[in-house]
């Protein structure tokens, strides 16, 4: 699939993109995709080795939006109100205060999440859901446009606390980075030697605008064959003998966000199957588990994914 | 869902074929055995399948299958309500009663209730481990195998026709084994494989290799069995009954129903010695039925001491003779009361056992030998003429000694014996069956229209049925005349292939319906020489195959001359041809018999004359030429089509888009899809119509232009819009050009 061209695109979108671009070099389906995430209002899961630039890519995010950035690195020992804030007894007025965690903020980098207990996971999850926090009986809202953008090593078993599949289903993208090309490692090279372009980011927008462009996805148009078609892939995933576990309505919902949002950073007002076909693996993948006996014979979710999606029909009339 | 997934479906589809396979080994025990009614195995066999393909559970399907078969026999055998206990009673005493004779295997003392209960158990168990080992093992191939087996012999050695069994079967049997293997491949390919339409194409292409693999053998020219009917080669003897029962060659007493094809048989019959080779007449008949031969009224002169009794004249007089000695040896299986003598007979000696006496049918001057003393059983008729009744003993001579002699028939003689027939005569040897079909007889004339005398009349009518070549000897595909059909006309105008008896009744009815007395003589050919005694005289072997008809016609004042009509048959009458020549003292031609006796020539099983006797079986036919032709024309058109299917197909799609412009674009663009897809490769139905731009091989200002139109198409389908003016007509224009530049 040739990239689309920036000028075809909502020109918000384009001018984001163009400008996180500036610092991560050529992932730009990645940040696509991520956009889409944060224009359909979701969070998203980074399943990826250290050093390929996740920060970046969402500092770069945040700044761009004109938006609060905090991270959050996530340890063994983190308690849930590290992740939310804390009400502290103020001894001059006498009154509890309460204190707000790094989750008030517009984007968050919630780092190594599985490193934690599932309590503090289970705090970060469900703040992610409710968008808002609630500390000794008082509730809090989050930041709008609130983004969580949470990573998982997937190289290091040892000490960590997998985050159990109904969580995992509040995500509604798993992407992953990967490496850079060689001609693309070296644009980078040269482009960070002489200052740190993070730096000079400015911001293209901001956070009024971004939920204007987000109400605006919401209204993309999705022919009832494409729904259909959404609706049958997850079906799809539900009946297949090779499946434990199938992609829950939750599941389907999200799809349909996702591709009215791509098809809007694609500056289209209507969603084409192609931009089903092209989320369907990172939107379904986390939410499905693989039959433990088919998983002997080689089956993965990709694979399933990948046959689920050459046998359903795609909807051309 | 998956089909992969539905292993149930070809469970059930495997069941279905196992129980045509299943049916096949029911059906012949209705035509074989007393098997009234098939349905209750039927329902046995369906039922037990039924029963373990659906039940999932095993443990569950013994009781099912009890009740099933308690309620069976039931149906079957009581007329008491199903649920009253006493039917069951009755049914367990009957068991435990005849339980001790069946391990005797008395079946005969068994109540027919015990031995269905037992035989539907035993059913129902064989049923239950076949299901076990084909459906769940997967181990078809046996018994595939064994229903071939099964069928191919029950065809071979009992009256039961299973080629249509051997076909169904073959095919069921493949595609059973297809299914299994099919299924067990679905239980070993790895995720990725493991598409619908492979599945299906597999079957598919099975399915091919099965129809054509069928059709090959069905279309294909097949040798025709050696053993047409094994039964009566291994008994070795003739089968009697029905005209379409394989007969066996050979000498029989009963000519009521002629044809039906007939078996090669070499068996010896006698060995005679010889100084002249000649028929070996045995018989006469006179009524012509239709369908065969009978004899008319009989007169019997009981000869009680044969060896010195002399017989004169019988058969002709009036012509030179030659006189013959000739010794016959029976050593084979099969011997016989009637004696077979060479011309006409005039004394018989030295046979063995000499107690026989002979009964000598007058008529038809046959000797029948008996043992011991003839006894006279009435005296009846209008001229007080004595018959007698054939109540002793018919005996078989071992050997006999026969001094006989030939007639050499002077044509000049007989052409000029005239019509003058005795009233006897005519009154016998000119009967015809009432409702002969004229034709007959309008052929008849029109083959003699040339000749003036009965004997060129005779002459015209063998030379007709011999060597006009229509005609066609034949003893293995010789069709049977339908019921009610005279023997003669179908063999005449319909059939046209039999053998001696087909040839000699044909020229025998002819030449009656022309007012030539005529009769129908049975007996053998000359045989084949083996050798020579001491005295220059010929060492005959005469077999079964030898076995053969022709036909004797009167002469007034001459008597009885035979006269050969089949084809590949040499007449071994000696004539004096002095028509033609005006010297008569030149030495009379002898038959050339030197070539007839040669191993094949018999009752003319004769094959090797008949490579040159290809005759179209109907006049007015096509030509086979015409049709081959016709047929290649067909079949290469057919080809040629088939090459070019993809241009057809295209310019048919090309018309449909010319014929309607004001289609909506996206009719049109459908169109131009599917013209892509003739010309390049189909788009699959999980690939979206820009994955399907972006993978075939296209150049690239087209691929550009085809996107566009891809885009349009999105834009009116998945946007719900409708296209500009200027949009339309640039996507006109374009649909257009990657019209004129599509070629396959």
């Amino acid at each position: 699939m040739n990239p689309i061209k920036l000028e075809q695109m909502h020109p918000a979108i384009a001018k984001l993109i163009d400008n996180i671009e500036k610092v991560l070099i050529g992932k730009r389906s990645v940040i696509e995709m991520m956009v889409a995430a944060v224009l359909a209002n979701g969070h998203v899961l980074l399943e990826d080795v250290p050093g390929v630039g996740k920060t970046m890519l969402v500092r770069a995010l945040a700044k761009s939006i004109g938006g609060e950035f905090k991270r959050i690195q996530f340890t063994p020992d983190l308690l849930p109100t590290d992740v939310t804030g804390v009400a502290i007894f103020n001894q001059q007025t006498m009154q509890f205060e309460f204190r707000q965690g790094p989750l008030f903020a517009n984007v968050i980098l919630a780092d190594e999440i599985n490193r934690t207990s599932p309590k503090t996971q289970s705090a970060l999850l469900e703040a992610m859901e409710e968008r808002s926090v609630t500390v000794d009986g008082a509730t809090y809202r989050l930041a709008d446009p609130f983004f969580v953008m949470a990573t998982q090593n997937p190289l290091e078993y040892e000490g960590t606390f997998p985050l159990p599949e109904a969580q995992l289903d509040r995500f509604l993208m798993q992407l992953r980075l990967g490496y850079p090309t060689v001609e693309e490692e070296m644009r980078m090279l040269s482009r960070f030697s002489e200052v740190n372009p993070l730096a000079q980011l400015e911001p293209v927008m901001t956070a009024t605008d971004l939920v204007q462009l987000q109400k605006e996805a919401a209204s993309v148009k999705v022919s009832e064959g494409v729904k259909e078609y959404i609706v049958r892939l997850c079906h799809r995933t539900r009946d297949h003998h090779h499946i434990y576990l199938g992609v829950s309505p939750r599941g389907s919902l999200a799809l349909y966000k996702a591709v009215q949002a791509l098809a809007f950073v694609r500056g289209r007002d209507y969603v084409i199957p192609d931009d089903v076909k092209e989320l369907v693996p990172v939107v379904f993948a986390h939410r499905m588990i693989v039959k433990p006996e088919a998983r002997l014979e080689g089956a993965t979710v990709d694979r399933v994914l990948t046959v689920i999606l050459a046998e359903t029909r795609v909807p051309v009339s | 869902m998956s089909v992969w997934k539905r292993s149930t479906i070809w469970q059930w589809i495997s069941a279905l074929l196992l129980f045509f396979m299943l049916r096949e080994w029911l059906l012949p025990l209705q035509e074989l055995t007393d098997t009234g009614v098939l349905w209750p195995f039927l329902v046995i066999v369906a039922g037990v399948l039924v029963i373990d393909v659906a039940i999932p559970h095993r443990w569950a399907t013994l009781p099912l299958k009890v009740l099933g078969l308690l309620w069976l026999l039931h149906a079957t055998l009581f007329d008491a309500p199903l649920f009253a206990t006493d039917w069951l009673a009755e049914l367990y005493r009957h068991i435990v009663h005849d339980l001790p004779l069946a391990f005797r295997q008395d079946w005969g003392a068994m109540s027919i209730l015990s031995r269905n209960a037992l035989f539907d158990t035993m059913l129902l168990v064989l049923i239950t481990m076949l299901t076990y080992l084909v459906l769940e093992q997967r181990q078809g191939l046996w018994f595939v195998f064994l229903t071939e087996l099964y069928l191919a012999v029950l065809d071979t050695f009992l009256p039961y026709d299973a080629s249509a069994g051997i076909v169904r079967t073959l095919i069921f049997g493949f595609l059973l084994l297809s299914v299994s293997h099919l299924m067990r491949m679905t239980s070993m390919a790895t995720v990725t494989e493991k598409r619908s339409r492979i599945l299906f194409g597999s079957l598919l292409a099975s399915l091919l290799v099965i129809m054509i693999s069928v059709g090959i053998g069905y279309a294909a020219p097949k040798k025709a069995a050696s053993w047409p009917d094994p039964i009566a080669f291994l008994l070795g003897s003739g089968m009697e009954g029905s005209p379409a029962v394989m007969k066996k060659v050979g000498y029989d007493n009963n000519d009521e129903r002629l044809g039906g094809p007939f078996q090669q048989d070499n068996t010896l019959v006698f060995t005679a010695t010889t100084n002249e080779r000649s028929y070996w007449r045995g018989d006469s008949k006179d009524v012509y039925t239709g369908v065969g031969w009978e004899k008319g009224e009989r007169e019997y002169e009981a000869i009680l001491d044969p060896q010195n009794y002399e017989w004169k004249n019988e058969l002709f007089r009036g012509l030179e003779t030659k006189k013959v000695e000739a010794t016959l040896q029976f050593n084979g299986p099969q011997q016989f009361a009637t004696v077979f003598y060479p011309g006409q007979l005039n004394k018989m000696s030295n046979y063995a056992p000499p107690n026989a006496t002979v009964v000598y049918d007058k008529q038809n001057q046959q000797l029948e030998v008996r043992a011991g003393k003839i006894n006279l059983i009435r005296a009846t008729g209008e001229n007080g003429r004595k018959e007698y009744g054939p109540n002793t003993l018919l005996l078989k001579l071992n050997q006999y000694k026969l001094d006989a002699e030939v007639p050499i028939v002077s044509e000049k003689a007989v052409i000029a014996a005239g019509t003058d027939y005795p009233d006897e005569i005519k009154e016998r040897y000119l009967q015809l069956p009432a409702n002969l079909p004229p034709r007959v007889k309008e052929l008849a004339q029109s083959v003699t229209k040339n000749a003036k005398t009965p004997y060129e009349k005779v002459r015209a009518i063998e030379n007709y049925l011999r060597t006009s070549g229509k005609y066609k000897y034949e003893t293995k595909d010789v069709p049977v005349a339908a019921e009610g059909q005279d023997f003669v006309d179908h063999f005449l105008f319909e059939s046209m292939r039999g053998y001696c008896d087909h040839f000699s009744t044909s020229m025998a009815v002819m030449l009656r319906s022309l007012d030539i007395p005529t009769r129908w003589v049975k007996g053998f050919a000359p045989g084949q020489r083996v050798g020579s005694d001491e005295k220059n005289r010929d060492i005959m072997e005469v077999r079964n195959k030898d076995a053969h008809s022709w036909v004797e016609v009167y002469f007034p004042g001459y008597g009885w001359i035979p006269f050969e009509a089949t084809s590949t048959f040499v007449s071994p009458v000696r004539f004096n041809y002095d028509l033609r020549t005006s010297q008569p003292q030149l030495p009379i031609p002898v038959p050339d018999l030197g070539n007839q006796t040669s191993p094949d020539r018999g009752d003319g099983r004769f094959d090797r004359l008949e490579e040159g006797d290809a005759i179209p079986q109907k006049r007015f036919s096509i030509p086979w030429q015409v049709n081959v032709a016709l047929l290649g024309v067909a079949a290469g058109a057919g080809f040629l089509a088939w090459r070019r299917r993809k241009e057809i197909q295209i310019w048919w799609l090309r018309r449909q888009i010319d014929l309607d412009k004001s289609n909506k674009y996206t009719d049109r663009f459908n169109l131009l899809l599917r013209v892509m897809e003739r010309v390049y490769t189909r788009r699959q139905s999980g690939e979206t119509l820009r994955e399907y731009a972006s993978r075939i091989t296209i150049p690239a200002d087209k691929r550009q232009d085809l996107r566009y139109l891809t885009e349009m198409y999105e834009r009116t389908v998945y946007g719900y819009k409708e296209l500009e003016q200027k949009a339309r007509s640039v996507a006109e224009q374009l649909i257009e050009r990657l019209l004129r530049q599509l070629k396959p």
